[in-house]
């Protein structure tokens, strides 16, 4: 049986899984895209408008799933010191990033039509506003702590610490009297969304979801890739060989 | 659908979004490009085997 925590058994089973996610995520593009755009009805008071819910709720939600994911891996890391844990967090960190910052320009895009202000600094949108600082900074002490481990485990520790965040962040408009709707969807009672317009964000959010499991995997690959750079250039500078920089450009692996 | 006075908000949203979903798949790809490529010149250099990337 293979050992996925094995950077080799790893990459042999992202091999074949790449282009089988790849086509989900296409079809399920092609399928939700069809439903937004084409075949569900405007808002009767949103007008048109509505249909960029259909990017910023998946993107929203892939904000916080993505954050979700890198704190299971910051504990896989600390706890359980896995081997693929740390790359799993720091691939999936630019990814949770792009996810939040489209969740905020959509959202100010649909703000402005609909609120008449690009932005507000209510509960919600100030919340993922530091999500998305949180992920910058994530991506910061990656670039900028030398040893690798000790990179790993301090930035373990600040994504399990910015993990407050993502309760705040879904429950700010039920605590806190803000600009932004409350819970449609995931909500007690169940979603007060019309079939009509759940289909197709449902649709999107599988395949927003699906689009981040082909990147991950493409990520992580990567990552694994560039710790073998970087091993082999320590080796090859340790032997005697010359030309050995290429290990210095990246320094957190 | 153009008719709607805020087309433009949707039509910017969904070419954002497009922008942004390019750019992580094109980053990515671009990344692998230049770490193989990296990958199999050290390779060749040392005389070690690619134990990761083996075809």
């Amino acid at each position: 049986m293979p050992n996925y925590a094995n950077p080799t058994d790893f990459l042999r089973l992202a091999r074949p899984a790449v282009p089988i996610t790849a086509a989900i995520t296409a079809v399920l593009f092609g399928i939700g895209l069809y439903l937004a755009l084409l075949d569900s009805p405007p808002d009767y008071q949103q007008g048109e408008t509505v249909r960029i819910m259909y990017l910023h709720v998946p993107s929203a939600w892939m904000a916080m799933f993505v954050y979700v994911v890198m704190s299971s891996a910051a504990l896989g890391t600390l706890v359980w010191r896995h081997p693929l844990a740390d790359a799993a967090q720091k691939s999936a960190a630019p990814l949770g990033a792009a996810f939040t910052f489209l969740c905020l320009v959509t959202g100010s895009l649909w703000g402005k039509p609909e609120w008449g202000t690009w932005w507000v600094w209510d509960a919600r949108l100030t919340s993922v506003f530091v999500l998305f600082l949180i992920y910058l900074g994530i991506i910061a002490l990656w670039q900028v702590i030398e040893d690798p481990g000790k990179a790993a485990r301090l930035v373990a520790i600040f994504t399990l610490v910015g993990a407050v965040n993502i309760p705040i962040i879904k429950f700010s408009v039920d605590w806190w009297n803000t600009l932004h709707q409350s819970a449609s969807v995931f909500r007690m009672g169940g979603p007060t969304i019309a079939m009509s317009m759940l289909l197709p964000l449902i649709f999107m959010t599988f395949a927003f979801t699906f689009l981040f499991v082909t990147l991950h995997m493409l990520a992580i690959r990567n990552e694994i890739l560039r710790r073998r750079i970087r091993r082999l250039s320590m080796l090859a500078a340790s032997s005697g060989e010359a030309d050995v920089p290429v290990i210095f450009a990246e320094p957190a692996e | 659908m153009t008719a709607d006075p805020h087309y433009g908000f949707v039509v910017a949203a969904y070419l954002v979004a497009l922008g942004v979903i390019a750019g992580m798949i094109v980053a990515t790809l671009a990344d692998y490009a230049a770490l193989k490529k990296r990958l199999e010149r050290l390779a060749a250099r040392t005389g070690r085997a690619l134990d990761a990337e083996r075809k």
